[in-house]
């Protein structure tokens, strides 16, 4: 366990900054939220500012702006989504690209530890902050509604959309951790990570703006969290759920099994 | 029950030196040297004794276990210090220490005995933030870290490389303390005359293979000189004098590897004219060019 302790500790601070950011980020837009003007000719404008596809996409047919969930799932749990998605993959990516590039490896593996509870370990720290991380941005999110949503709302639609994000960010978290097997310098496994939620998303976001590359739709981590889907379907989508999960689960056994014949050679 | 046994083994990796043929036996107690010039397979070796890598063929045994199969519980018996050593950047040394004892389920109280006594004997200071620290402290923190849980048997990878030379003879007393309370020392160098002064016995690596492996009792009989002397006038001959191995001139100018009595050499020097004449130690890859690689035995 000494491994855990270790990480937990070693990402405390990253976990809080990001943590802070995001939580506060969703605190801010529903103060933003409380000054708004949702009159229905207010809110029918703003729609009318998106063309088709975007509002298609971004699931404004669907949604109803001038609810406080509906707003909250049309401008603020993206982010959280997204930003969230980010720090899980730099994690995930970090936490072993790090012990590699700083030679740390030899120290580690030197030690009476075997390489599988060495990621045991590291896996079970990254699936701990990731809880945290959702945690925290839930608690902000409901303080957040609390003091900004007077009159009321679906706490289940809101605790629906605040579990949802964490299965796409453990699925980014371990792509990320099977991408530092293959790139060990961490600026790129970085950009690998970044690049990979990114890209998915951007991917993701296209595919429901065109027709045409719409099979392209279940590549992005992020469609099996849509807010649009969890809100207007009134469900979870425990199918989207498995299938994030797999992919974690998936990942991780996949670097698993590489790191165990692994020559560390730094 | 020997401490080492590696038989037959292969490693080819990537674009790295491997090892190509290695056998050699290390037992119990001994202080063993594993020399070889850089890139002849030393760091290759050491790291399929502590499963860093994987042997491409053969095998080898520590502490009389399977090096692959039963690593782990080889490692809870092992120090290990890695050729070039990172630390965590947050840590101080004493928090690096400490982490590194908790692998090994040191007691606090003896951890922090041990701590001191071991920073003591190496003027180490403990609270400094590990990034901070020079090259030559970086090398004694993996020291520590190497005989801080007191292993059976320390595997030492180039120890002296950037320690100064009181260190360097502080390091070889504390692991003589180490040896006389029973571990086992393995250590690769590409110094000779460290392997002269601490081992019993040494093992010559050169690409990827061993190409000697004798009692240092041998060796050090050898007195390797490396001679260069310049005459004060061009036309002077070679010596000839028995143990020189090799001698080559360009114009006043001569170079020699020589290994024999120093008086005998200076005696000859005597009759002829010089400029300057210097010695010094040769390296290893001077001395096996000119003295393994041509097949004579040490005199």
């Amino acid at each position: 366990m000494n491994i855990l302790r270790r990480e937990l500790r070693a990402g405390l601070r990253l976990l809080l900054i990001w943590g802070l950011i995001i939580g506060g980020y969703n605190a801010m837009m529903m103060g933003i939220y409380r000054g708004f003007d949702f009159s229905p000719e207010r809110v029918a404008e703003l729609i009318a500012l998106y063309p088709e596809a975007m509002a298609r996409a971004f699931g404004v047919d669907r949604l109803n702006l001038a609810e406080p969930v509906g707003f909250y799932a049309m401008g603020v749990y993206l982010m959280v989504v997204l930003f969230g998605g980010i720090f899980a993959a730099l994690l995930g990516s970090g936490i072993l690209a790090k012990e590699e590039e700083e030679r740390t490896v030899e120290f580690l593996l030197a030690k009476p530890v075997s390489r599988v509870s060495m990621l045991w370990q590291k896996a079970v720290a990254l699936v701990i902050s990731l809880a945290a991380l959702n945690a925290g941005v839930t608690a902000c999110t409901f303080a957040a509604f609390a003091v900004f949503v007077p009159g009321g709302y679906p706490v289940d639609v809101l605790l629906r959309l605040a579990v949802a994000p964490f299965f796409a960010h453990l699925a980014f978290a371990s792509i990320g951790f099977l991408s530092a097997l293959f790139f060990t310098k961490r600026r790129t496994v970085y950009a690998v990570g970044t690049g990979v939620t990114m890209g998915t998303y951007f991917v993701g976001l296209m595919s429901l703006m065109s027709e045409k590359l719409a099979p392209l739709r279940w590549i992005a981590p992020t469609r099996y969290v849509e807010a649009v889907e969890i809100v207007a379907d009134g469900s979870l989508h425990p199918s989207h759920l498995a299938v994030l999960t797999a992919v974690s689960v998936l990942a991780f056994g996949v670097t698993f099994a590489l790191y165990r014949r692994r020559d560390i050679t730094v | 029950m020997a401490a080492i046994e590696i038989e037959k083994l292969k490693k080819y990796y990537g674009k790295s030196h491997g090892v190509e043929d290695i056998t050699l036996q290390v037992e119990d107690g001994e202080v063993f040297g594993f020399i070889g010039p850089n890139g002849a397979g030393k760091t290759t070796t050491i790291r399929v004794l502590l499963n860093l890598i994987y042997p491409t063929s053969g095998q080898a045994r520590v502490l009389g276990l399977d090096a692959v199969a039963e690593s782990r519980k080889i490692r809870a018996e092992v120090g290990y210090l890695p050729a070039e050593v990172g630390y965590y950047d947050d840590m101080r040394v004493r928090q690096l220490l400490e982490y590194s004892a908790g692998f090994y389920g040191m007691e606090p109280a003896e951890t922090r005995r041990r701590i001191s006594e071991l920073a003591g004997a190496f003027e180490l200071d403990v609270s400094r933030r590990t990034q901070d620290l020079s090259t030559g402290n970086r090398r004694k923190v993996g020291v520590v870290l190497a005989m801080l849980h007191r292993p059976k048997l320390l595997i030492l990878d180039e120890p002296t490389g950037g320690l100064d030379p009181l260190m360097q003879a502080r390091l070889f007393e504390v692991l003589g303390e180490e040896n006389a309370r029973g571990t086992t020392v393995f250590f690769s160098s590409h110094v000779l005359s460290e392997v002269q002064r601490f081992c019993n016995r040494v093992a010559i690596i050169k690409e990827g293979r061993i190409i000697k492996t004798e009692e240092v009792s041998a060796l050090r009989a050898a007195q390797f000189q490396k001679v260069r002397i310049t005459y004060a006038s061009g036309g002077e001959g070679p010596l000839s004098l028995p143990g020189i191995l090799h001698q080559e001139s360009s114009g006043q100018r001569w170079d020699l590897i020589y290994n024999g009595d120093v008086n005998a050499l200076v005696r000859a020097l005597g009759e002829r004219k010089l400029q300057s004449l210097a010695l010094e130690e040769p390296t290893l890859e001077e001395i096996f060019l000119h003295y393994y690689e041509t097949g004579r035995e040490p005199a």
